[in-house]
C-alpha cells in the first residue's frame, strides 16, 4: 500500500513522524510531502520514510531556472567571494531581504499571470515523479488545498484519512486493557 | 442495554497529544461494551497560523474534500473513532471554535444528523455545541464538563450564551469535580437541578508487582506548569533529599517550566537524583506508577485529579494538596491513601507532609482498603452504571 503524508504547514509534526515510523515498522515505505526540509531538521523519521521537499520541484520551468541564475546564485556567489568571513552573513542578509521578497512578491505573481499553471507546477512534478498513492494521509490545516488537487487530479481516487489508522483500519487506536471490573 | 449512542468531544488522544482527552477514551471504554453501536466523533482542533486567505482556501478545500474522507478507525470498548479535523487560526474565541467544529462535523456528516438517540458530549461548548447543531430531533443530549478554563470560556459573552443554549437543551450535565460544579451554579443557577457529579473512570485492574517498602522515588505526573506546584516540589525534594540522599525524582510530562526546573536542579545540586522522562502516553505512566514509591501531586488547583486515583490504583501511597478535587474524591480514606497537605506558596507543605507519610508508613495507612473504596467510586463498572442509567433508563427521559 503507497502512503503519502501531507505535512506542509509543519505544524502536527509529532504525528506525523510517530505514524509514519508506525507504517514503516509494518513494512511499508511511506512517503511525506513538506514543504521545506529545514523546518524538519529536529525531527527524526524512521528507516524507509522518504522525505520529500515540495519547495524543491517545478525548478526545471526555465523562468523560474533563469530567476534562480540572475536572483539567487550569482549574487550570492559573488557575495561569498568579496564578502571573505563576511560571506555567509552577507548571503543570508540577502535572501532575507532582497532575494526571497522579491521572489515572492515580484517574480511568482508574475509567472502566474504569464503561466496559468505556474503554481501547480511542483505538485505536477511531484505526481509526475512519485506516482499515484493509494491513501492521502492529511496531518495539518495547509495541507488540505494540496490533498484536493492531489484527490481529483485524474480518474484515480486515493483514499483521504487524518490518521493512520483510518488506512490500516481495522487497526485498534489506543490500547485495551482488560479491566477485571469492566462490563 | 441500548444504543446507538454518539459521544461528540473536541479532545481525544491522537499521535499528535497522546495525552488529550485520555478520559474520554476511558468513558468510552467504560461505557461502550453492550451498546447497539458507538461512535466517538472526534472534532480536532488543528490550529496554525493562517491569514484570512489561507484560512478560506483550507476551508473551501475541506469542504470539498470532506465527502470522500472520514472513513472510521475503531477505538477501544469496540467503539468507532470518526477524526474530524477543524482547521482554524490562532487565538479565536471560545465560541467561535465551538461554531467552527459544529460546521466541520456537519460536513464530516454530509449534512445528515447524528444517527443516534443518545448523544454524549465532552466539554460544554466545545463538545456540547457541536452535538446540539447536529442532533435530529428527538435525540437526547447529555454532556459531560471537564475543562479547567471554564471561567475564561464563561467570561466571553458569545461563550456563555452558547453555553446556557447547551445547558438549556440537555436533558442531564455531569460535571467532573465540585469547583466546576459550583461555578455552573453560580453562572447558570436556573439549571442548577440538571447538574450531577461525576468521575472519570480509572483502570483499578493492573496490580504493582511488589508493594511499595520506602517512599524513596518519588513521581511527579502532570504539566510542568505553575499551576502544578512543580518549583515547589523541586524545591521539597531537594531538601528533603539533603536528609536522605538515597532519594529520587521523576517528572512525567512537560510544560513551559522545564528549563527552568532542570536549571534550579543543578542549582540545587540534584540534577543526578532528577529525571525528565518527558510526556508518556497515560499507559506509559501508569507502568511508571508501579516503578515508583510515592505520587508528589501539589497542583495550586484541579477539578478532579485524576492521577491521584490512578495512582492509588497502581498501589502506591499520595502526598497531595487540598486543590479542590483530591480531597473531595478521598473523602473518608484521607489517610489510608496517603497525605493531604495545604496549599502553600512554599515548599514547607510538601516537606512536612513527606516527613509525616514517611513517619508512619506502612503501618499507619491501608493502601488496600483505599483501593478498594476508589475502585468502588471510580472504577469502569461504576462510572459505565451511571452513564448507561441516565441514557437508557426510562425514568430519565423527559
Amino acid at each position: 500500500m503507497r502512503v503519502l503524508f501531507l505535512a506542509l504547514g509543519a505544524n502536527r509534526r509529532l504525528a506525523v513522524t510517530e505514524e509514519t515510523r508506525t507504517l514503516a515498522a509494518a513494512g511499508e515505505r511511506p512517503v511525506v510531502l513538506v514543504d521545506k526540509a529545514e523546518a524538519w531538521s529536529d525531527d527524526e523519521f524512521a528507516a524507509g520514510v522518504e522525505l520529500v521537499e515540495l519547495a524543491r520541484l517545478g525548478r526545471e520551468h526555465w523562468p523560474l531556472a533563469a530567476e534562480r541564475l540572475v536572483l539567487d546564485r550569482a549574487p550570492k556567489s559573488l557575495l561569498r567571494r568579496v564578502g571573505g568571513r563576511r560571506g555567509k552573513r552577507l548571503v543570508s542578509a540577502y535572501d532575507r531581504r532582497i532575494g526571497r521578497p522579491l521572489h515572492r512578491r515580484v517574480f511568482l505573481p508574475l509567472y502566474g499571470r504569464l503561466w496559468r499553471d505556474a503554481g501547480d507546477r511542483p505538485l505536477a512534478e511531484f505526481s509526475r515523479r512519485w506516482g499515484r498513492f493509494d491513501a492521502l494521509v492529511v496531518t495539518d490545516p495547509q495541507s488540505f488545498p494540496v490533498a484536493q488537487r492531489l484527490a481529483t487530479d485524474g480518474r484515480h481516487r486515493p483514499r483521504i484519512a487524518f490518521r493512520i489508522d483510518q488506512v490500516t483500519s481495522p487497526g485498534h487506536q489506543g490500547e485495551t486493557v482488560d479491566h477485571e471490573d469492566k462490563v | 442495554m441500548s444504543g446507538p449512542v454518539a459521544v461528540v468531544t473536541p479532545w481525544y488522544p491522537s499521535s499528535q497529544l497522546p495525552f488529550r482527552g485520555a478520559f474520554v477514551q476511558a468513558m468510552t471504554e467504560a461505557t461502550a461494551p453492550g451498546t447497539t453501536s458507538f461512535t466517538v466523533y472526534h472534532c480536532d482542533s488543528w490550529v496554525a497560523r493562517l491569514s484570512a486567505g489561507q484560512d478560506a482556501e483550507i476551508t473551501a478545500a475541506f469542504r470539498a474534500l470532506m465527502p470522500a474522507a472520514g472513513a472510521p478507525s475503531k477505538t477501544v470498548g469496540g467503539a468507532d473513532l470518526v477524526t474530524v479535523p477543524v482547521p482554524m487560526p490562532r487565538a479565536l474565541p471560545f465560541a467561535e471554535q465551538a461554531r467552527r467544529a459544529a460546521d466541520a462535523l456537519k460536513i464530516a456528516l454530509g449534512g445528515r444528523p447524528l444517527d443516534a438517540e443518545v448523544v454524549h458530549a465532552h466539554v460544554g461548548l466545545l463538545g456540547g455545541l457541536p452535538a446540539l447543531r447536529n442532533m435530529r430531533p428527538g435525540s437526547r443530549l447529555f454532556v459531560t464538563e471537564h475543562a479547567t478554563f471554564l471561567d475564561r470560556m464563561l467570561a466571553e459573552p458569545d461563550g456563555h450564551a452558547g453555553y446556557a443554549e447547551v445547558l438549556a437543551a440537555c436533558e442531564a450535565f455531569f460535571v467532573v469535580g465540585d469547583e466546576l460544579r459550583e461555578q455552573l451554579t453560580t453562572a447558570f443557577p436556573e439549571h442548577a437541578d440538571k447538574l450531577r457529579p461525576i468521575a472519570n473512570p480509572i483502570d483499578f485492574a493492573t496490580p504493582r508487582a511488589e508493594p511499595v517498602k520506602t517512599l524513596h522515588r518519588w513521581l511527579f505526573v502532570g504539566g510542568l506548569i505553575e499551576r502544578k506546584g512543580v518549583t515547589w516540589l523541586l524545591e521539597a525534594f531537594a531538601a528533603c533529599r539533603r536528609q536522605e540522599p538515597a532519594l529520587t525524582l521523576t517528572l512525567v510530562g512537560e510544560g513551559e517550566l522545564r528549563g527552568r526546573l532542570a536549571e534550579r536542579a543543578e542549582e540545587l545540586g540534584v540534577a543526578e537524583a532528577v529525571t525528565f522522562a518527558g510526556a508518556l502516553s497515560p499507559v506509559e505512566a501508569l507502568s511508571l506508577m508501579r516503578e515508583h514509591d510515592v505520587l508528589v501531586h501539589p497542583s495550586r488547583y484541579e477539578t478532579f485529579g485524576v492521577v491521584v486515583i490512578e495512582a492509588a490504583a497502581a498501589g502506591m501511597p499520595v502526598i497531595v494538596t487540598r486543590c479542590g478535587g483530591p480531597e473531595q474524591t478521598l473523602a473518608g480514606i484521607e489517610s489510608d491513601a496517603g497525605q493531604l497537605i495545604e496549599v502553600e506558596e512554599d515548599s514547607a507543605a510538601i516537606v512536612a507532609g513527606y516527613e509525616q507519610l514517611r513517619d508512619r508508613y506502612p503501618d499507619g495507612m491501608d493502601l488496600d482498603r483505599a483501593r478498594r473504596v476508589l475502585a468502588d467510586r471510580f472504577g469502569y463498572q461504576a462510572v459505565a452504571r451511571q452513564h448507561h442509567e441516565a441514557w437508557f433508563a426510562p425514568q430519565s427521559r423527559p
